[in-house]
């Protein structure tokens, strides 16, 4: 190990913490402001993710593409498409209570990873899509993913700006009284389902642009890619984790959250060889630990809600 | 403020912990990484896989070591068989554990976004024992991506020839919903056609369903003379089997590896006597089954009828051989000596006589390794020289009849 070497893994590591911070911010936008239970957070990363690969990819006869978009259009398309997919989700299901929401979701998701398993000519099926552009490496070289780093920062910047704002103003007070009592909210005359879709499209572009910079980086997608736990519960124990309906808990809470799922591996490696296989399901068990100490000493997360002043 | 003060305490515990373990890795050793499945949906498969390239590092520390006798030491990383996980495992063997070569993952989901994402950036050698996607065969790697195992589209041309040769003018296919499913039909259908048969329906199908009725009559429905079968025992294939047979649908098959199993006879081996499929196997020639079968044995118990686990062993075997040739740990050495040393004219080197690499590498001499899973020799791009083996049904059993070499 040199320091070079640990510099660009903690690089690698950011990057990835901080897409996933940027699926959580959008996760807080929708559940921890509004209190929508949307537990289908990999249909709008897969959504996100294959709009920006189809968009940028040069022609291909495998599946549809071919449109050579340079990556900031590919990312307000990724957004734009997970938020026009969010609305129409939101029209029928949006009127639906806490759970009901969360299992129309986890439908969605599904269908939306069985229609990219099987339109082949759309996604090239259960292949995936590989060779994916990945932007400014001729322009960066070997300082490729501190840039990439750079532009994922400027993401959560911009997102992070317009959620504060948004939370802070009349719009985001009304948002956080219809997740307190819906009917309060109607009976002064809040326009509820109006604000409550909204809050689902905001959350979801932001879902969205993630899901197309995850494209960007790994460079490959495969619908193998999109399965709940990884794309969907991962999301929402950051969530957690930093505290709901905090912005800056959030981010905390991805950074940290992806730290225990990737690190504890190096606790676990220092065990003898013999015992790898032991070591891999302890450490299963070591993040589940971590989980625990965390959410017993803070139930509502590391940073809970602020109060706001009336 | 106190619960807060007390995790701030554990975290930074944590942290000191991870630190200074990363301390005590010191260099003076050669180190290669290994990124399998440990936990997650291959985990079966990993964990065997795991314990073949073990057997290759035991073999190698044992007789000498390599680079005058530094050590081979394997650092695992568990890729959970996710993506996110293998992708972010894989760059902290690179940049951590500073690994110049790895071997692994399994998967072909997992592999693809390693080898664009780490390897391939960082020039890292990679060998897969296991990813058999065509997708590989093409993806932008800078000849830095391996496998020793050979690619879907070899059976596939192999089954397309076969149900050729048997008689049948037409054919029906249905084939599992994944990778492997979907590149055996794209090579089998080519195949067929290019020799002048037709393929009158090709259907996949989702895995454990009760019935596969309606997918049977839609590819009975032009009457092909027999169904290609792409499919494992125990996510359908024996249903699909059954119900072709009880409805009428098929009376002729073609089978393929997923289904070289006396299962899918049982009760109806009268049915099925006769009957062909097609498997990847070993290249004929030298004695790396049976040797690394007794090794394994002595070691760990018996061999699991599971596959990769000798492909595993090879991987880490052909990339010794590629450090030893370069003389330096560095990926782009390593990636062009593997190149140069791997020659099916060269000396004979089995799986026990690493020794005898060792030699002939420093007398400048070419190798033909032949290891567990037969003789490992790889084309331009990296992918395994295979032969595809035909079986047969009878009385019951599954008898290897014929071997193909492309």
């Amino acid at each position: 190990m040199t320091i070079s070497g640990l510099l660009s893994y903690l690089i690698f590591f950011l990057t990835f913490a901080g897409i996933y911070a940027i699926m959580a911010l959008g996760l807080n936008m929708q559940r921890g402001f509004a209190g929508l239970f949307n537990i289908g957070i990999a249909g709008f990363w897969a959504v996100g993710a294959y709009t920006a690969a189809i968009l940028t990819k040069s022609p291909s006869p495998n599946h549809l593409g071919g449109f050579n978009t340079p990556i900031i259009i590919s990312l307000l398309a990724a957004g734009i498409f997970s938020a026009i997919l969010a609305f129409l989700i939101g029209i029928p299901t949006l009127r639906l209570r806490e759970d009901y929401l969360g299992i129309s979701t986890i439908g969605i998701a599904e269908i939306i990873r069985l229609i990219f398993t099987n339109e082949a000519w759309l996604s090239y099926g259960v292949r995936g899509i590989s060779s994916i552009p990945k932007p400014f490496r001729d322009i960066f070289g070997q300082y490729y993913n501190l840039s990439f780093l750079a532009l994922v920062l400027i993401v959560i910047a911009i997102f992070y700006y317009l959620s504060e704002k948004g939370i802070k103003s009349p719009w985001g007070r009304v948002l956080r009284a219809i997740r307190e009592d819906e009917e309060v909210a109607k009976a002064s005359g809040k326009n509820v389902f109006r604000y409550r879709m909204e809050a689902l499209v905001f959350g979801a572009f932001m879902m969205g642009v993630g899901g197309a910079l995850y494209a960007h980086f790994t460079g490959f997608i495969s619908p193998e890619a999109f399965m709940p736990m990884q794309t969907t519960f991962i999301v929402w124990i950051m969530l957690i984790i930093g505290g709901s309906a905090n912005n800056f808990g959030v981010l905390i809470g991805a950074v940290i959250t992806w730290g225990i799922w990737t690190g504890t591996e190096t606790i676990t490696s220092m065990l003898p060889a013999q015992y790898v296989t032991q070591a891999a399901a302890f450490r299963v068990i070591l993040i589940g630990v971590f989980l625990e100490i965390i959410l017993l000493n803070m139930p509502d997360g590391l940073f809970p809600e602020r109060k706001f002043k009336a | 403020m106190k619960s807060k003060v007390k995790f701030l305490l554990i975290l930074s515990l944590v942290m000191v912990f991870v630190l200074s373990s990363l301390g005590v890795l010191a260099q003076e050793s050669v180190r290669v990484g290994t990124a399998l499945p440990i936990t997650g949906g291959l985990a079966a498969y990993g964990q065997d896989a795991r314990n073949g390239t073990l057997l290759a590092q035991k073999i190698i520390n044992e007789q000498g070591g390599l680079l005058n006798g530094m050590e081979l030491e394997l650092v695992n990383v568990d890729t959970q068989t996710q993506a996110q996980v293998g992708v972010d495992a894989a760059q902290r063997l690179v940049n951590i554990n500073g690994v110049q070569a790895m071997v692994g993952p399994m998967s072909s989901g997992v592999t693809v976004p390693i080898v664009e994402s780490v390897t391939g950036p960082n020039q890292v050698v990679q060998i897969s024992p296991s990813a058999t996607t065509p997708v590989l065969t093409t993806v932008e790697d800078d000849g830095y991506f391996f496998r020793t195992a050979p690619s879907d589209a070899l059976q596939g041309v192999v089954a397309g020839d076969f149900a050729f040769d048997q008689g049948f003018e037409s054919i029906a296919i249905m084939y599992v919903n994944n990778d492997y499913g979907q590149g055996l039909n794209d090579a089998v259908i080519d195949q067929f056609e290019a020799r002048g048969g037709e393929v009158t329906a090709s259907i996949a199908f989702e895995a454990d369903q009760v019935s596969y009725r309606s997918e049977l009559m839609n590819a009975a429905s032009d009457n092909p003379d027999a169904l290609l079968l792409v499919a494992y025992t125990d996510d359908g294939g024996i249903t699909i089997i059954r119900q072709a047979l009880q409805n009428g649908f098929f009376e002729e098959f073609v089978f393929t590896d997923g289904l070289k199993s006396p299962t899918i006879a049982e009760g109806i081996e009268d049915f099925l006597e006769g009957k062909y499929g097609t498997a990847p196997t070993s290249l004929p020639g030298g004695r790396g089954p049976e040797t690394f079968a007794a090794m394994y044995e002595e070691e760990y118990g018996e061999l699991p009828p599971l596959p990769y686990i000798d492909s595993s062993f090879d991987a880490v075997f052909v990339i010794a051989l590629g450090i030893e040739k370069a003389g330096t740990v560095d990926g782009p050495a390593i990636r062009d000596a593997i190149r140069e040393v791997l020659d099916p004219e060269g000396e004979t080197v089995n799986i026990d006589e690493w020794d005898k690499a060792k030699e002939l590498i420093a007398a400048g001499q070419t190798i033909n390794f032949e290891g567990a899973s037969g003789p490992v020799i790889f084309d331009e791009v990296g992918d395994r020289a295979g032969a595809i083996g035909i079986w047969q049904v009878q009385d019951g059993n599954i008898v290897d009849v014929d071997v193909v070499v492309e």
